[in-house]
């Protein structure tokens, strides 16, 4: 059965040295919890790996996207049409740019935020779900660190490892 | 991070800017009664122009645009404010930023969803609006993708859609931290809103990444947007529209507009909430000083615009000048000038009297002046068309005047309720903006007196 066990940190010097003692204790890092109430994006925190993302790359795939349907969606509807143009040119380049520009700018949207849910897990359950009076002891102090395994052993050495750090609060769940 | 800095602790923000949204005051719910009542008589005369027909409102030959048009401009104007000045403000890493954002992203989305309705009322036959939409009908006809109405759906679609997501996205922590400290239907109210938001390094990472990128996409949307509303006037070929300089003359306007409610709404939310932590005068200071450079700004657009006209002094452009310059339209013209330029720049050009009071004053009457401006813009070209014959007279009718009453009050409700709904002060961004403050080394600059850090630098 898996189990897991959370510390409360108030300062992210302690939260800090907490993950580099587990590290160090050869706890695999996929093991590790960590949840704070304001962006900690230290090397400890978010390793080298874990920064990759390609939601720039699928911003501009969904800008392309939505360029490409901007610019299909008038022309093919002018064409099928036949629309009363007065002697002036079906396919207007120059009046359909808005409608182009602002699909473009929707798929660059669409691609961010598709990115972005994906990337980050969301929606899920959260990571850590400390019970209430913790959930309250932490939003206040602002750290979570913690580890999750199957074997009694490893959650002992990382009790040990959070109090040593300075966890103002601990707590073993099931 | 419990620390105590200066005199300000986590907790006692966490209690001081989710106070609003856990306790329930008396006041609330009088102004929710109250501007629940405008709203409804908004409808009542909204149901009535619809069952009884476009001819109780004063719109008529020549004038068919009238306070519904030039009220959707202004409303689309303010919704510049938000979006725009906060991605401005992020990409340029202003540091004293962290309050304003969200008060600002919240008045685009809710002046867009007003603004979008006018359209709407204008139609008359409003239950037709979907023919607006981008798909062929039951007759196989789709919308011309040459009119400028299509131009209109598909800008303000694209920029409430993005504005929405750029409120939401960084609403996403503050509504797990607001789960976290309450308990009963709230848990799991905002528990649902947070999507499991645990605060994790990647989320964290993932979402600063994901706002940088909406930041860079959201500002050409918002000036595409107002730009569209002013192509709506230039491609028609009236005289006093048809300029080249109308698109950035009514992006300026609107980041003018959209600077003023936006302190307006953040002084209303200083007091009421008792923010004078947060929103402390330095930010007003500087806003004052954005809306001061754009009180010119307006100006010099404006004389541009009526000085090319006069030099001119083409019979067609010359009709709808003199009307609004010296003929009926006169006093709404100088009382534009007035609360625009000549109430405003003295206000905020002096330091001593750029204050919170100051600040809020200014912003009440450019308000006042920017809606004069649209209405200016809409009547004082539509009253002279180019046919002397053809001229006409405008005044807004009761069922116009109630309407607008009605949807400015449920704009003011929308904002009332968000505000007792999600914290108005982004949490986590205002505590990492201390937290950087708190890392940047001082220099040797002048201290202004009501400055609350003094000697730090203002900028991240």
């Amino acid at each position: 059965m898996t189990e897991r066990v959370l510390g409360v940190f108030e300062t992210p010097a302690d939260a800090r040295r907490a993950v580099r003692e587990l590290v160090n204790a050869g706890i695999p890092r996929q093991n590790i919890i960590i949840c704070s109430t304001e962006p900690m994006l230290d090397p400890e925190f978010l390793p080298v790996e874990d920064r990759k993302t390609r939601m720039s790359l699928w911003a501009i795939v969904g800008a392309i996207l939505g360029c490409a349907i901007g610019y299909s969606l008038p022309v093919t509807a002018a064409r099928l049409m036949g629309l009363a143009s007065g002697g002036q040119p079906i396919v207007s380049l120059w009046a359909f740019a808005i409608v182009i520009f602002e699909l473009t700018a929707l798929g660059a949207i669409g691609g961010t935020v598709i990115t972005f849910f994906r990337e980050a897990g969301l929606p899920e359950r959260p990571r850590a779900i400390p019970s209430a009076e913790m959930a309250r002891t932490f939003v206040d102090a602002g750290l979570i660190v913690g580890v999750s395994g199957d074997r009694m052993e490893t959650i002992e050495i990382a009790d040990r490892l959070l109090r040593e750090a300075g966890a103002r609060e601990i707590e073993h769940q099931r | 991070m419990s620390d105590e800095t200066g005199s300000l602790t986590t907790r006692m923000m966490h209690e001081d800017l989710i106070r609003p949204v856990v306790f329930t005051g008396r006041r609330f719910y009088l102004a929710v009664a109250l501007l629940g009542l405008i709203v409804l008589w908004g409808l009542a005369a909204w149901g009535y122009q619809v069952r009884t027909g476009m001819g109780v409102a004063g719109i008529n030959s020549p004038v068919f645009w009238g306070v519904y048009i030039a009220t959707y401009i202004f409303f689309i104007g303010i919704s510049n404010a938000g979006t725009l000045i906060s991605a401005m403000l992020r990409l340029s890493h202003a540091g004293w930023r962290h309050p304003v954002t969200r008060c600002a992203e919240a008045i685009t989305v809710f002046a867009l969803m007003v603004g979008g309705m006018f359209p709407l009322i204008h139609l008359g036959r409003v239950w037709k609006f979907y023919w607006l939409i981008p798909y062929p009908n039951e007759r196989g006809l789709w919308p011309n993708f040459h009119s400028p109405l299509v131009w209109d759906f598909m800008a303000i679609n694209t920029y409430l859609l993005g504005s929405f997501v750029y409120l939401y996205l960084p609403m996403l922590p503050d509504l797990a931290l607001i789960r976290d400290r309450v308990n009963g239907w709230r848990r799991r109210f905002y528990g649902l809103l947070a999507l499991g938001w645990s605060g994790t390094p990647v989320e964290w990472h993932r979402l600063e990444k994901a706002i940088s990128i909406l930041a860079v996409v959201i500002i050409p949307v918002a000036i595409s947007m107002h730009s569209v509303v002013a192509w709506d006037f230039s491609v028609a070929l009236k005289p006093m529209w048809h300029s080249t300089i109308f698109a950035p003359y009514f992006v300026v306007g609107a980041l003018f507009s959209g600077i003023a409610i936006l302190i307006v709404a953040m002084v209303i939310l200083r007091r009421v909430f008792h923010l004078e932590a947060y929103l402390e005068p330095i930010h007003f200071n500087n806003l004052g000083l954005l809306l001061l450079m754009f009180c010119c700004l307006w100006l010099y657009f404006t004389f541009a615009e009526y000085l090319v006209t006069w030099y001119g002094h083409l019979p067609d452009e010359m009709a709808p000048f003199r009307f609004r310059v010296e003929g009926s339209l006169a006093p709404f013209f100088w009382g534009m000038v007035l609360m625009n330029f000549v109430i405003p720049v003295p206000i905020l050009a002096v330091r001593k009297t750029r204050t919170v009071t100051g600040c809020l004053v200014a912003s009440l009457s450019i308000l006042i002046g920017m809606w004069l401006e649209r209405y200016l813009i809409v009547v004082g070209t539509l009253s002279r068309p180019r046919l002397e014959f053809a001229w006409g007279h405008y005044a807004p009718t009761w069922v116009e005047m109630s309407i607008l009453a009605g949807t400015i009050a449920y704009f003011i409700l929308l904002y009332v309720l968000f505000s007792k709904l999600f914290p108005i002060i982004s949490i986590w961004e205002f505590k990492q903006g201390r937290r950087l403050r708190e890392r940047r080394p001082t220099r040797d600059v002048p201290v202004m007196a009501d400055e609350p850090f003094p000697g730090v630098m203002l900028d991240d």
